[in-house]
């Protein structure tokens, strides 16, 4: 058993396909990071399917996360749960299990944003500082840094995130889940041996990109034929990858700021990462990717955003602790950031 | 060509200053981008290269100042062109007055209605490729995101993507400065054509996920229920036996009137629309309607309802005894809200004249004015009617008529 003195934060993650508890120390350790995703059948993602994933695995996650960090529910001190954006349905079932905690316990609860949370524990497990942020995963694709309070968007997609654009490529193409793998992961091993870049759209306005275009070229050939699956990844990869690392060079240069931070699923791609590398040592700041385990949703960035959070006088009454499906990363106050 | 010197590293290219011929001239050239494959490096910067000075030329036969043009160079994929002295608008407006504010910002408006008027699109609309010069001239640069395209989507982000400039960098003032960019907009463009591409901003709002939670209405159903507020059953039935005949369910909202005093029967439709949505969040057409009697100037207008508890129709056949003229119009403004942007109007009018005496059939399908009114087309008073009739003729259906052919699109 812990002895810790420390206040101890649980964090429920349930904004899409994953359900995750994690458990941060007030000082920002983290001593669990408890997870169980949905894998449909086959297609994306069905809201409700995977909330009721997410209902029957609570309990085994919430049961693995307390073993893991070696402490009883009533260690704890605060409830901290993914309030939006995300799904309806999964989004419900976090919150429903948290004021279920939260109340049982008898401790705060703290709303958290995910996408908040998304570059808190970028910068936790990294050290980043005040960084330009990249986060790109299945839902979301944004350029973010932070000015007068909060995080602004700088960037955005105009249509689809950049990891569903190479899920919705993968599974066109046939590839199925590997054990503990992303869709995109197949993209990319399939990618490595690309040699010949097929051209495809590339679309970039100003700050934001539009990724649905260069999804429908490159599977419009993939269905035609005569083009090898390796080079159409490869391809793929390249144009969107490209773009989002111009747009992230564009708020870069126009913010002057320090720091590259990548974060969200999509972050354990190595060509992105390499990519986005380059533009960094190019305007001279310090380029950080948040570790694999932190990249996918997960609970613990939640915990420890909550933390950030109740430590800056921030509480959510259960009467305030709606889901806000579309709460944007712009719309909410970070008092903790200077 | 005289020495160089660096004064922008950008994103996309770098600018030098330069000399050259005895002119101050900048120099714009895209250099290799190392993250991307080469190949598709030189496609892109070649592409821009080539296209950029076209953009400027045609955004100047609009009318909109640019740089001119002195040397491409397709090579070294780099543009020599003219120097303008003067500030980035993106400095000029944090220090400016509210009143120089609205100026730059509505003369800003005016030069993107230009390009869009003539099929260009900027593609990189920030307030740092805006120079001011001494003579309060904008000059509008950097057009290496740009295209020819007139089509209201292109225009939508366009535009969108100079309020999300204002959003990031003038937070502070944002949505003051975008509706002045939104009226000189408008005013080059039309009211018609310029309220296309504002609906098209909504649209690409509503499309990312990042939808501004406090102005948009969580609501599933959207484009197959909606909810009319309203105090008048009639008004309701009218309108529920167009709408439910065209898919679209619609409940009644019993809402307190929300009093209003205005000429315009659009404003306060619209008033009285954007204050039920902020009370309930939930999409709702507020309808007002109005008898415009041409003898009467106009009397009693959108005081119909008024003048119906106050005069009713006998006090209004009184007034209109000894006159020959007896022409009139019913006219009916539907506001859709479901956020808080400006409501979408659709109105409906129904000429006819006022009978010389009260008609009312057995059918209890009129109200108000109703039995003194006589739709063009028709031997019948909107009160002899049945409700199936009178919807063949009526102002409110067709407002009731237009709203839902075009909230069917939001299925």
């Amino acid at each position: 058993m812990k002895q810790s003195a420390e206040p101890l934060c649980l964090g429920v993650e349930s904004t899409a396909d994953d359900f995750g508890i994690g458990i941060a120390t007030f000082n920002g350790e983290i001593l669990a990071n408890a997870s169980s995703a949905y894998i449909p059948e086959e297609g994306g993602i069905h809201p409700r399917e995977a909330a009721r994933h997410h209902a029957e695995a609570a309990d085994k996650v919430l049961s693995e996360a307390l073993s893991k960090a070696g402490v009883k529910p009533k260690d704890l001190s605060l409830i901290a749960f993914a309030q939006g954006p995300g799904l309806g349905p999964c989004l419900r079932t976090g919150a429903t299990v948290s004021r279920a905690l939260a109340a049982y316990l008898e401790v705060p609860l703290v709303g958290v944003n995910h996408s908040v949370a998304h570059i808190e524990i970028g910068k936790l497990e990294t050290g980043a500082v005040d960084p330009v942020t990249l986060y790109v995963s299945g839902g979301n694709t944004l350029v973010s840094a932070f000015d007068a309070g909060r995080y602004r968007v700088f960037g955005e997609t105009l249509d689809i995130a950049l990891g569903n654009c190479l899920d919705v490529f993968a599974r066109e193409a046939g590839l199925k889940h590997k054990r503990g793998l992303p869709l995109g992961a197949a993209v990319e091993q399939l990618a490595a041996d690309g040699e010949k870049l097929i051209s495809l759209p590339y679309v970039v306005k100003g700050m934001d990109l539009s990724l649905s275009g260069l999804l429908t070229a490159a599977t419009t050939l993939l269905h035609k034929g005569g083009y090898r699956l390796e080079d159409l990844c490869y391809s793929l990869q390249e144009h969107a990858f490209s773009m989002v690392t111009e747009v992230t060079e564009r708020a870069l240069a126009h913010t002057e700021k320090c720091g590259v931070l990548l974060t969200g699923g999509v972050a354990a791609n190595k060509r992105l990462q390499s990519m986005l590398g380059i533009i960094a040592e190019e305007h001279d700041a310090k380029f950080n990717v948040v570790p694999r385990q932190f990249a996918t949703d997960n609970g613990a960035m939640i915990a420890w955003t909550g933390v950030l959070a109740y430590t800056h006088g921030l509480v959510t009454p259960v009467k305030e602790s709606f889901v806000k499906l579309r709460w944007r990363l712009d719309k909410v106050d970070v008092p903790w950031v200077q | 060509m005289g020495a160089m010197t660096l004064f922008k590293k950008g994103a996309e290219a770098s600018l030098f200053l330069a000399d050259w011929n005895g002119r101050k001239v900048v120099i714009k050239a895209r250099l290799p981008k190392r993250y991307r494959p080469a190949e598709l490096d030189a496609k892109i910067r070649s592409y821009r290269t080539a296209h950029e000075p076209q953009l400027m030329h045609k955004a100047k036969k609009a009318g909109v100042p640019t740089p001119t043009i002195f040397l491409v160079d397709m090579k070294n994929a780099s543009i020599t062109m003219e120097f303008v002295e003067g500030k980035q608008v993106k400095q000029v407006l944090p220090h400016a007055s509210p009143k120089e504010r609205q100026e730059l910002c509505v003369k800003i408006g005016t030069l993107i209605g230009k390009l869009h008027k003539h099929g260009v699109i900027h593609g990189d609309l920030t307030t740092s490729n805006m120079i001011l010069n001494g003579e309060g001239k904008i000059f509008l640069v950097d057009f290496g995101l740009g295209e020819k395209n007139a089509e209201i989507e292109a225009r939508g982000v366009d535009l969108h993507l100079m309020k999300r400039a204002l959003q990031s960098t003038h937070y502070e003032t944002a949505a003051e400065c975008f509706k002045h960019v939104q009226k000189g907009y408008a005013a080059i463009l039309g009211r018609e054509d310029a309220e296309k591409v504002f609906e098209k901003i909504r649209e690409i709002e509503r499309r990312g996920r990042y939808v501004d939670e406090s102005k948009q209405a969580e609501f599933p159903l959207k484009g197959r229920v909606v909810f009319f507020a309203t105090g008048n059953i009639h008004k309701f039935n009218e309108a529920r036996s167009i709408l439910t005949r065209l898919d679209i369910a619609v409940g009644m909202l019993r809402m307190k009137d929300v009093e209003i005093q205005s000429n315009s029967l659009m404003e306060i439709a619209q008033t009285s629309a954007r204050e039920v949505f902020k009370r309930c969040r939930l999409p709702v057409i507020v309808e007002d309607a109005g008898l415009f009697i041409d003898a009467l100037k106009g009397f009693p207008g959108p005081y119909a309802a008024y003048a119906y508890q106050t005069i009713g129709n006998a006090g209004l056949l009184k007034l209109m005894k000894k006159v020959e003229n007896r022409e009139a119009t019913f006219k009916s403004a539907i506001a859709y809200c479901d956020s808080l942007d400006d409501p979408l109007c659709f109105e409906g009018k129904a000429a006819g004249e006022i009978t010389k005496e009260e008609r009312v059939g057995n059918g209890k399908s009129g109200f108000g004015f109703d039995p003194i009114f006589q739709p063009s087309g028709s031997a019948k008073t909107f009160a002899e009617m049945t409700l199936e009739q009178k919807n063949g003729f009526s102002h409110r259906a067709m407002a009731v008529r237009k709203f839902a052919e075009w909230y069917k699109k939001l299925q």
